[in-house]
């Protein structure tokens, strides 16, 4: 009883540890990523579940939150496919949310009363989902290529490769709308239905 | 400096590139910090650790899934060996389904015959006036195609058909609204019907599970009504951007 008692504890604190240190950039991560910040509250107990539920597999130091990054990532790529019933972990921080000023975007254009934050939001919806993801998880969540490639789960040299075509259309995108012309077509921000060779 | 201002770039360019996407980001972590949640979060914390923990179990699906992306990966690869004689039809079909594909065949989007099966797939699928879902497969064909890897991708007609249905979507709404912003009840009519049209169209039901909250939009435009449901509230310009008029109000 002693040596589960004591195994407990030791879970416990890590899982502590593991939360402090990464539980905002989580938040940010899933808030920037949904239509509704309060509903990033419920997808942040989903992603913090499974990491209590697999605690010992949670790696240390920095390294969690990378891994929490690649939970997060499919706790948010299945959550628009799946008719759930939420179990309210997260009520008094939904709550707090909807309460907050995070309600993006109408916030930025005090910002940046010129237009250019509209102006690389609409570039950035214009990428492909893959392009948009690896531009955002560098400049929102500052990773690095190599963070990126634990995240999704790539080579980092196939990540550089694709941040740099990415950064590419991006720049191509941000001068189309400075020539305005209008945009061909639209592109969901969670990507799915399509089954890749990992 | 704008960087997609300038004429000529360098390679210092991508960083100013990734600096000006950084002070687009809608919500940083510091805005978070200054928040206000620090009971939210230890209340999820406490209630998190209630929950028993559990080790990972390996199952036997797992040599399932094991056996399924082996299988798909000789698939693919197979036609590159064959010197490009290779089709779309992979003949390989998902045993199970899962939350982002059904047992429908994978279509390998590099193929020759993937272009045209597209385009009999969505032709069908209804867009306003002066756009079509035919207008957007060059697009969508090049989206699709390798990256710089080279590795194949493959998709499902319900993803295909799912992907065109929800870019009608959004160019509904965007017609809807600017007929609402023009007070054009004959065009608002065209648009409220539109979008009902694709939110409970099959094709949409079969990928998107909030088909019945786009339904709602469509009925409260039927009634004049641009409001959209609490949980849509930034829901067209976060997924819509680039469609105009997506955002109503007069």
């Amino acid at each position: 009883v002693s040596t589960r008692g004591a195994d407990h504890a030791i879970d416990r604190d890590r899982f502590e540890d593991t939360y402090h240190a990464s539980s905002t950039a989580i938040l940010g991560y899933l808030i920037r990523r949904t239509s509704n910040p309060e509903d990033a509250a419920d997808l942040l107990a989903e992603v913090y579940l499974v990491a209590w539920r697999r605690i010992r597999d949670v790696p240390n130091g920095d390294q969690a939150r990378l891994w929490l990054y690649a939970v997060a990532r499919r706790v948010l790529a299945n959550e628009r496919r799946r008719a759930k019933t939420r179990d309210n972990l997260a009520e008094q921080l939904r709550t707090e949310l909807g309460q907050s000023h995070l309600n993006m975007p109408q916030d930025d254009r005090a910002k940046a009363p010129d237009g250019r934050v509209e102006e690389v939001r609409t570039a950035l919806g214009r990428l492909g989902p893959s392009d948009r993801e690896l531009i955002t998880l560098t400049a929102w969540e500052g990773l690095t290529p190599r963070e990126i490639a634990r995240v999704i789960g790539r080579p980092p040299a196939v990540v550089r490769v694709r941040l740099h075509r990415a950064r590419r259309r991006l720049n191509d995108q941000l001068m189309l709308i400075e020539q305005h012309q209008e945009p061909w077509e639209t592109q969901r921000v969670v990507a799915g239905w399509e089954a890749r060779r990992h | 400096m704008n960087p997609f201002r300038s004429p000529t770039r360098t390679s210092g360019d991508g960083d100013q590139l990734i600096q000006l996407v950084a002070r687009a980001n809608p919500v940083t972590d510091d805005a978070i910090n200054e928040a206000g949640l620090a009971a939210g979060f230890d209340a999820l914390l406490q209630r998190l650790m209630e929950r028993p923990t559990e080790r990972p179990r390996r199952s036997r699906r797992r040599g399932g899934v094991v056996a399924l992306v082996i299988a798909l990966g000789i698939v693919l690869s197979s036609g590159v060996a064959l010197g490009g004689m290779y089709s779309t039809h992979t003949g390989f079909f998902p045993p199970k389904k899962g939350t982002e594909n059904d047992t429908s065949e994978y279509l390998r989007t590099d193929a020759p015959d993937f272009p045209p099966l597209v385009r009999s797939l969505v032709q069908d699928i209804p867009f306003p006036p002066g756009d079509s879902a035919l207008s957007r497969v060059p697009g969508y064909i090049a989206l699709k195609q390798p990256g710089a890897d080279g590795v194949p991708e493959v998709v499902q007609a319900a993803g295909i058909k799912g992907q065109f249905s929800f870019w009608a979507l959004c160019a509904w709404r965007g017609y809807w609204v600017k007929a609402y912003n023009g007070s054009d009840r004959t065009e608002q009519a065209t648009g409220a019907d539109g979008l009902a049209t694709i939110a409970s169209s099959d094709a949409m039901k079969a990928v998107d599970a909030w088909w019945p909250v786009y339904l709602d939009v469509a009925h409260r435009e039927a009634a004049g009504d641009p409001s959209v449901p609490a949980k849509m509230k930034n829901f067209f310009q976060v997924n819509c951007a680039g469609t105009p008029n997506v955002q109503a109000g007069r």
